[in-house]
């Protein structure tokens, strides 16, 4: 449910982008988001696609990054990349593992026509 | 086709409201703190134990959020305890707006404490910060120890852990020791209270703990 939330405040930095470069529509918008996020990308697609209608971005694409999860050891700060957290570190077999991952949704860049008709 | 890079963090909007609101609670010297957890953790339970505790000393304000009804803040209204209800009929959180809409002709001078009840929701609320001081995640006896595993992000954002429904432990297995190390996986420093909101152990160092940090934000300059 936060995903429309999070379509909505997409679509108001895009328009923002809008009044900057004076672009006519969206034609892919790329998005990053953290392994901590949240982001469900079925919910985000669906709730962008709604939510973009009548607006310059409603042809947009959404390419949707999800970031893999994490570890660090928190003895040596090696850093693990894996689906579930590991027993101990795998280069010092130190138990005090924690979690890496973010949670921050980023857009990463968007395209645009040029065609300004 | 023109490709611009932008790398614009979708949170940052939020974020720049909270902190002006969080400014605004810091200025009029209110202490807020933003209780999320599962619904039926023991929210409205915990508020019902603190206000007894607190209010003479402290005047508390409380902001109720839920989907549907006013079942909350009216409960709370009839325990004698000042607040209001957000109903978001549909919206799974609370957020910065909703805040700012329900605090709309308090006067906030006159608060020392508000505290704000979250959704029931581990996933959504986490990721909207309401200007609080204290972010306080809830979890209970029954919920079985792998919550911190299933969420963590619920516990990287909060400070402190109130464990309620410990009165249960006879009943019901859970390994503490597991639950306590999946938390600290999530968030090394978070701190622990374990309670009871039905037999009322743990809830007068629990209230020690936020009467100190009220006193110690009274003394803050802004």
């Amino acid at each position: 449910m936060h995903e429309l939330s999070i379509a909505k405040e997409i679509l108001r930095i895009i328009d923002n982008m809008q009044a900057q470069h004076d672009f006519k529509t969206v034609a892919g918008v790329t998005i990053l988001a953290g392994a901590l996020s949240s982001v469900d990308p079925h919910s985000l697609q669906f709730a962008f696609s709604i939510a973009s209608e009548g607006t310059c971005a409603e042809k947009a694409v959404m390419h949707l990054q999800i970031e893999p999860m994490q570890y660090i050891c928190r003895d040596c700060d090696n850093i693990m990349t894996m689906a579930r957290p590991p027993q101990n570190c795998e280069k010092c077999q130190s138990l005090r593992i924690g979690i890496k991952a973010n949670s921050e949704i980023e857009i990463v860049s968007l395209e645009f026509d040029d065609d300004k008709n | 086709m023109t490709k611009i890079d932008m790398k614009a963090n979708v949170y940052n909007r939020n974020q720049e409201m909270a902190d002006a609101l969080r400014s605004r609670f810091t200025n009029a010297k209110t202490y807020v703190i933003n209780i999320v957890s599962s619904p039926g953790s023991g929210k409205t339970s915990l508020i019902e134990q603190m206000a007894p505790r607190l209010m003479p000393e402290l005047n508390l304000f409380v902001i109720d959020g839920d989907v549907e009804t006013q079942c909350d803040a009216i409960r709370l209204q009839n325990a004698g305890i000042p607040a209001v209800q957000i109903e978001t009929h549909g919206s799974c959180h609370l957020d910065v707006p909703m805040i700012e809409k329900a605090l709309t002709g308090i006067e906030l001078a006159n608060i020392d404490l508000l505290i704000i009840e979250n959704i029931g929701n581990l996933i959504c609320p986490v990721g909207f910060d309401l200007g609080e001081h204290l972010r306080v995640v809830m979890a209970s006896l029954t919920e079985g120890e792998d919550k911190p595993m299933k969420y963590p992000q619920a516990y990287r954002k909060a400070q402190v852990c109130v464990f309620n429904k410990i009165d249960l432990a006879e009943f019901i297995p859970f390994d503490m020791e597991k639950f306590q190390m999946a938390a600290k996986r999530a968030n090394e420093n978070i701190d622990f209270f374990d309670v009871s909101c039905t037999k009322g152990n743990g809830i007068d160092q629990w209230c020690s703990y936020i009467k100190d940090k009220v006193r110690q934000h009274k003394s803050i300059q802004p």
